[in-house]
Formats: C-alpha cells, sequence, structure tokens
C-alpha cells in the first residue's frame, strides 16, 4: 500500500533553491527595509540635527556680536566714570588699562566677529560697524585721552554719550534681530522636526507594511517549501513508526527537504527488506519448531508453559493452547519430582551442556510417555527468557527394545538349546556310530573269505562310512565345544608363543613327516581362552602341512599391531586357494577337494572362524592358486566388554 | 568254579561295548567271570551285598564305563575306593570320552587305568592285554 503525496505544482525552478537560501533572502529583504527605513530616519534626524546647529550657529554669531558690543558698552561706561574724575593723567593711565582689559576679555569674540557670515544686510551693517570700532578703539581712546589732556571735558563726555547711544542702539537692534532671527530659526527647526517626525512615521509604517507582506509571503513561502514538506515527512515517519515500511514521500527539487526525503524513502525500503527478512527468518525459525517430531516447551522459571510446539498433540494428548499457562509440575509423576527439579535448578546456561534426562508425562489418555530430553536454561537470554525443554517420546523406543531384548532373549535361548541339542545329539551318536563300525570290524575280521569278494568290499564300504562318520562327529563336537562354551571369566593375557608351543608339539609327527619348518618373531599376548588359541594355531599350521606343495612346508607367523587390535598373519608355501573360494573355504564342513586327494571334514577353518569371530575379530585369507596362503586374522590387545 | 580275583566287574550299559570287552579279554586268554552291572545304581547294590558277604569273592578288576544311567561312574569309582572290600581293587576306567577334566577326575578319585574306546577293533583288543597286566 503506496501512499503518494505529490508536491503541488508551482514554482518549479524556484523548488530547487535551498531552504536556508529562501530564508535568508528573505530575511535579508526584511532587513533591508529596516536598513532603508532606519537609512531614512537618520537622515531626517541629520537634517534636524543640522536645523539645530544652524540655531546653534546663529546663536554663535548673535552671542558674539553682542559680547562685543557689550564688551564696548562697558568700557565706554567706565571710561565715563574715569572722565568724572576730570583728572587728565588718571583718565590716561586708565583709559589704557580699560582698553588692555576689553581687549583681553574679548579676544575670542573679536576674532569670531571677523569670521561670523551675517545672516542678512542689517546684520551685516552692525558686524561691519563693529569690527569696524573694535580696529578703531585704540585710536579713539587715545582721542579721548587727547581730549583729556587738552581739558575738554565736555567734548569727552560727549563722546562717549554717543558711543553709549551707539552701541545701546546696536544692542537693541541686535536683541531685535536676534529674537527674529531665533524665532525664525525654531519654527524652522520645529518644521523640520515635525517633518522628520511625520516622515519617520511614514518610514516606520511602510517598513512595517513591507515587513508584514514579507513576512507574510515569507511565511507563505516558508510554509509552502518547508513545513509542507516536513508535515510530510512527520507522516512518513509515524507511517514507519506504525510499521507501514511500504510508504515513501515524494518532495520534488534537490534541495534540502528533498534530500531528506530521498534518506528518508532509502531508510523505509531497506526497513522494509529488513523486515522482509526478519518475518522470512521467522517464519521459517517458527516452521524449523513447529514441524520439530521432538516436543519444544519452554517454561518460566517455577515450570509454568509458556509455549508448547504443535507435536504436544501427538506426545502428550493436548494441543498447545490447553497447555500454555499450566504448571508442568501437572503432568510430571510425584517420584520424578526430584528430576522436575532438578531442571528448573540446574544454573547451567545454554551454551554448555545441560543434563540429559528421563522422564514421564501424562498424556491425556492417562497412559504415561516415557521423555529422554534436554534442559537447556535461557532465562538470561533476552530472546527467549524461559527454560527450553526438548524431549522425545522415546515410550516407542523403549517398547521396541525391551520388544528386542525379549526376542534376542530368546534367540539366545533357542541358540543354546540347539547348541546343547547338537552337542548332546552328536555326542550320542558317537556310540551307535562306533559299535556299527566295531561290528563290521568283526564281521570282517571273521568272515572275511568266507563270503564272496562283494561282501568283503561291501563290509569294507561300511567300515570306511563309519569311520568317516565318527570323524565328522568329532569334529562338529569340537565346532559345537567352541561356540557353545560361555566365557566364565575375563581370560588372561595367552601368550600366542606358547599357544603356537602346545599346537606343534601335538602336530609332532607330521611336521616331522613333512620335513615342515614354523618360524615365527615377536608375537604378543591376546586375551583368548588358551585352548582355543592352541586350536586356531594347530588347524592352521595342520592345514599348511596337509595342503603342501612339492616344496617342504615352511610356515611363518606374525603379528602387528592397529588401532586396538593384533593383525596376525600365517603365511604358508602351499597349494594355494583360488580368489573365488577365499570366503566359502570357512563355511562347515566345506571342502574344496575330494576325500581321495587330501584327507579332512573341512571343519578346520570353520573352528578357526569361530574362534576369532567369538572374541572380536575378522578372519580371511589372501591366497593365489600355487602361490602359498596368507591367512590373517585380527585379535584384541585387551579383554573388551 | 570262581577263584578269588578272577572274577571281573565290568560297569557296562551298551551290550555291544560288553560283547567287545569280552571278545577283548577272550582274546588275551582271561578267561575270568565277567560280572555285568547296567548301570551305577546296580553297581552299588551288588558292591554293598559282596561288603556284606565276606565270603563272597573279590574282583581281581572293575571295568568302569562313565556314561552310565542313574548314578555316573565317577560315583561308583568314589563308591567303590571308599569300600572296604573294593579300595584295593584296580579300577579302570573304560570310556568313549577322551576330555581331559574325565581324565583328571578318574585320576584324583584313584582310577587305576583309563581307558579310551577306540573306534578300531584292533586297537579296542588291546584292552586284554591292560587288564591282564593288573589281574
Amino acid at each position: 500500500m503506496i501512499s503518494l503525496k505529490r508536491a503541488p505544482g508551482g514554482l518549479t525552478g524556484l523548488e530547487n533553491l535551498g531552504i536556508g537560501f529562501r530564508l535568508q533572502v528573505t530575511f535579508g529583504c526584511i532587513l533591508l527595509l529596516m536598513l532603508v527605513g532606519n537609512v531614512i530616519s537618520f537622515w531626517n534626524l541629520h537634517e534636524v540635527g543640522a536645523r539645530v546647529a544652524e540655531i546653534s550657529t546663529t546663536e554663535q554669531r548673535l552671542a558674539a556680536v553682542l559680547r562685543v558690543n557689550n564688551g564696548l558698552l562697558m568700557l565706554t561706561n567706565r571710561l565715563h566714570r574715569a572722565a568724572e574724575g576730570q583728572d587728565a593723567k588718571q583718565f590716561g593711565e586708565e583709559a589704557r588699562e580699560l582698553l588692555v582689559a576689553f581687549q583681553n576679555e574679548t579676544r575670542e569674540a573679536t576674532s569670531a566677529l571677523r569670521e561670523i557670515t551675517p545672516a542678512n544686510g542689517r546684520e551685516k551693517f552692525i558686524v561691519e560697524s563693529l569690527s569696524d570700532v573694535v580696529q578703531d578703539l585704540p585710536e579713539r581712546v587715545a582721542t579721548l585721552a587727547n581730549l583729556a589732556g587738552a581739558g575738554d571735558w565736555p567734548a569727552l563726555n560727549a563722546r562717549l554719550s554717543n558711543q553709549v547711544d551707539h552701541t545701546d542702539d546696536v544692542a537693541e537692534t541686535l536683541m531685535q534681530q536676534a529674537d527674529i532671527e531665533l524665532s525664525q530659526a525654531r519654527k524652522r527647526v520645529v518644521e523640520d522636526i515635525r517633518r522628520a517626525e511625520y516622515q519617520a512615521v511614514q518610514t516606520v509604517t511602510i517598513t512595517a507594511i513591507f515587513s508584514f507582506l514579507m513576512a507574510v509571503v515569507a511565511g507563505l513561502v516558508v510554509t509552502r517549501s518547508i513545513t509542507r514538506p516536513l508535515s510530510r515527512l512527520s507522516a512518513g515517519a509515524r507511517a514507519l513508526a506504525q510499521g507501514d515500511f511500504q510508504h515513501r514521500v515524494l518532495i520534488g527539487g534537490t534541495n534540502e527537504l528533498a534530500r531528506l526525503s530521498t534518506v528518508f524513502n532509502q531508510t523505509a525500503s531497506k526497513l522494509d527488506e529488513l523486515y522482509g527478512r526478519l518475518q522470512t527468518s521467522e517464519a521459517r525459525f517458527r516452521s524449523l519448531i513447529e514441524n520439530a517430531s521432538d516436543l519444544i516447551l519452554l517454561t518460566n522459571e517455577t515450570g509454568e508453559l509458556l509455549y508448547a510446539s504443535p507435536s504436544s498433540d501427538s506426545i502428550l494428548g493436548y494441543s498447545p493452547d490447553l497447555l500454555v499457562g499450566q504448571s508442568i509440575r501437572e503432568f510430571t509423576l510425584p517420584e520424578e519430582q526430584s528430576i522436575v527439579d532438578r531442571i528448573f535448578s540446574d544454573p547451567r546456561q545454554a551454551s554448555k551442556n545441560s543434563h540429559r534426562f528421563e522422564f514421564h508425562l501424562r498424556h491425556s489418555d492417562g497412559s504415561l510417555r516415557l521423555l529422554d530430553g534436554v534442559a537447556a536454561n535461557l532465562l538470561n537470554n533476552s530472546a527467549v527468557c524461559g527454560i527450553l525443554i526438548n524431549a522425545r517420546d522415546m515410550s516407542e523406543r523403549r517398547k521396541a527394545e525391551r520388544a528386542l531384548e525379549k526376542t534376542n532373549e530368546a534367540l539366545r535361548q533357542a541358540n543354546d538349546d540347539l547348541s546343547v541339542f547338537a552337542y548332546c545329539a552328536s555326542h550320542d551318536l558317537q556310540e551307535p556310530i562306533r559299535n556299527v563300525s566295531l561290528y563290521c570290524q568283526m564281521l570282517r575280521a571273521k568272515y572275511s573269505g568266507s563270503l564272496d569278494a562283494q561282501a568283503d568290499e561291501f563290509i569294507g564300504h561300511v567300515i570306511e562310512g563309519s569311520a568317516r562318520m565318527t570323524a565328522l562327529v568329532k569334529d562338529l563336537l569340537a565346532y559345537l565345544d567352541v561356540s557353545g562354551s560361555r566365557t566364565r571369566s575375563t581370560p588372561t593375557l595367552i601368550p600366542v608363543k606358547l599357544a603356537i608351543d602346545h599346537a606343534l608339539s601335538n602336530l609332532e609327527t607330521g611336521l616331522r613327516a613333512s620335513d615342515a619348518t614354523v618360524i615365527y618373531d615377536e608375537l604378543p599376548a591376546v586375551p583368548v581362552e588358551p585352548v582355543h588359541l592352541q586350536q586356531l594355531f594347530q588347524n592352521l599350521i595342520s592345514n599348511a602341512i596337509k595342503y603342501r606343495g612339492a616344496a617342504p612346508p615352511r610356515v611363518q607367523i606374525s603379528a602387528e599391531a592397529s588401532n586396538g587390535y593384533w593383525c596376525f598373519s600365517v603365511k604358508d608355501n602351499g597349494i594355494g586357494i583360488s580368489p573365488q573360494y577365499t570366503s566359502t573355504v570357512f563355511r562347515l564342513f566345506k571342502r574344496l577337494h575330494g576325500r581321495g586327494e587330501y584327507p579332512g571334514t573341512g571343519v578346520g577353518l570353520a573352528i578357526c572362524q569361530k574362534i576369532v569371530e567369538r572374541n572380536g575379530g575378522r578372519i580371511w585369507v589372501e591366497s593365489q592358486p600355487g602361490a602359498g596362503s596368507d591367512f590373517r586374522f585380527t585379535l584384541p590387545q585387551c579383554q573388551s566388554q | 568254579m570262581s577263584r578269588i580275583g578272577s572274577i571281573v566287574f565290568l560297569v557296562e550299559d551298551n551290550p555291544a561295548d560288553v560283547f567287545f570287552v569280552r571278545t577283548a579279554l577272550e582274546s588275551e586268554g582271561i578267561d575270568s567271570d565277567i560280572v555285568v552291572a547296567q548301570d551305577g545304581e546296580k553297581a552299588i547294590a551288588f558292591i554293598d551285598s559282596m561288603d556284606l558277604d565276606p565270603e563272597a569273592p573279590r574282583p581281581g578288576v572293575i571295568l568302569l564305563d562313565l556314561n552310565l544311567p542313574c548314578m555316573g561312574g565317577m560315583e561308583v569309582l568314589r563308591r567303590v575306593k571308599k569300600s572296604a572290600r573294593f579300595a584295593g581293587v584296580p579300577v579302570i576306567v573304560v570310556t568313549s570320552s577322551d576330555a581331559a577334566t574325565d581324565r583328571a577326575e578318574a585320576a584324583s578319585l584313584g582310577a587305576d587305568g583309563y581307558f579310551l574306546k577306540p573306534q578300531n577293533l584292533d586297537e579296542y583288543m588291546k584292552l586284554g592285554s591292560v587288564v591282564k597286566a593288573v589281574l
């Protein structure tokens, strides 16, 4: 289920612009606007400042003029006073002092006066005349001093009064002018301030409006290009959190959010893949457990069943949902509680082999099932958190085992009976055969020649036949003796050399008659009954002598160790055996030659095989006709159970 | 008339063997009476009755088969050697068993000889000389 959210069609080119870039541009514009507004305000304030400076300059100007004028006035008044004494000398001195004092006091103002730019014609006139006066002042004072010296005090006073009047006029004029100019200037300033204020308000308003518009636009833009994709991304994240790994977020363009959506989609598809794999894996392991024929149980630490595999249906007769929540002890036998306790008290973790134990569980039909299982303590394994019991129903197998044992026992018994029977029968056969033979021999002794030749022949055959029967029975008894006898106790290690020497002494006549040599080197000791061991080698050596070739028989006996066994070799230089008969030659009564060629009943090798196999070994022969025979057999190195 | 020491006491159940033993003894010229007991019990009874009768002649030799019905030959041998009168009588075990255990047991019980019943008639006849040697 794929949910697609397309970005609205729009400024396709702009979509590629980075979000950061867009935001920067927006804020940049806003800042720019604010800057512009500020610049305008500052400019207005600057204008106001200029105006104020203007006032200040005007004031300064007028102040300078006034100061000079006042200084003149004061000077004149002081001169007036000085003239009252009508002392020309005193007047002259005082006038000079006053002049110096005036010049000192009004130095700055005087120099400022020279630099002033008058605002209008009248002012210009005042300033010029003042400048002239100030310049002429020493001269005028000198004139006054002369007058004083001449004693023309009225003329002096008249001049001074003139000056005073003049100066007063100037002062008044200046005052008036100052008033006018200043009030004009102030008016202008107020106007300017008002205008500046107005402009500022305008600027702020416009800036605010523009900013607001920009903010709205930017907001819209931002909303469009940032929050919508973000909400799509968060919807996608929510979908992921809820498990919908197929959700994809489509955001067009190549900006940061588009890239983020690409990453998101990659992540989602990766999660989808992983989830798919996890599901497959889970399904697989689930089906492994559910299809296992063994009973798989999971319990908590007190034995309460948390999970039972479906095989509980067949093994216990309960379906898993009936078992979950029950305690396993509900199904175990009271006398086996200690085994159950051990399962839950065993602190061994799953990494080490847990105990293997056998216990019974009660089937729903009341019968007991024998189970053979292992328990693993996985309580600390965060994925499992329980005790895992894996058990196999052994009831059938146990039944089968017991049946097999019974059968084996019966078989053993039957075998024993058969052996005993065969032994007894053979044993009891010996006597009648012997009787027949002896009577026939008596017949021959008594009547040979009295009856016809055929009768003699018949009697001879009967005697031969009985002799053969006797031999067969005797050998059969020997064979049965080997198979029938039970090992009473673990035989001690018998040196093979001893057995061979016994056998050789039994075969002494035959050995001498055939000029046979038997050689052997180091031979070990084996846990075989001495009689059997001797019989084994005796039969083999006897065969070697019997089935000899043209050369005198030479028998070589050796042994080598391999895998807990001794591997013996009895090699002769006799007539050999054709490979096709190398296995049949060990069969009971099996012969490869007629009675006329070589004597024997064919039981010797069968006895050898019986002896070797009774002791857990194997016997075989490697031979070629005319190339002698190498009889090989294995015997254990130590007594095995 | 039986002479003292000229009775041969044969304990044997097989009539054929009785015949062969008789033949063997005859071929050696021994003409003693042969008293046959066919099983161990009868043999013991005979010995007991002989024991009770002080006049009864003692056999010169006892030929004892081992494979007897009822009581076995070894038991008879034991009883013979325990008997007051018969302990001194040589006992030759005449049997078809060639088992080493039988030979050993017979020897330990005090048998004076062990004759293996052969297949060959001529060999059988050698029993005669064996018996003659002890009579």
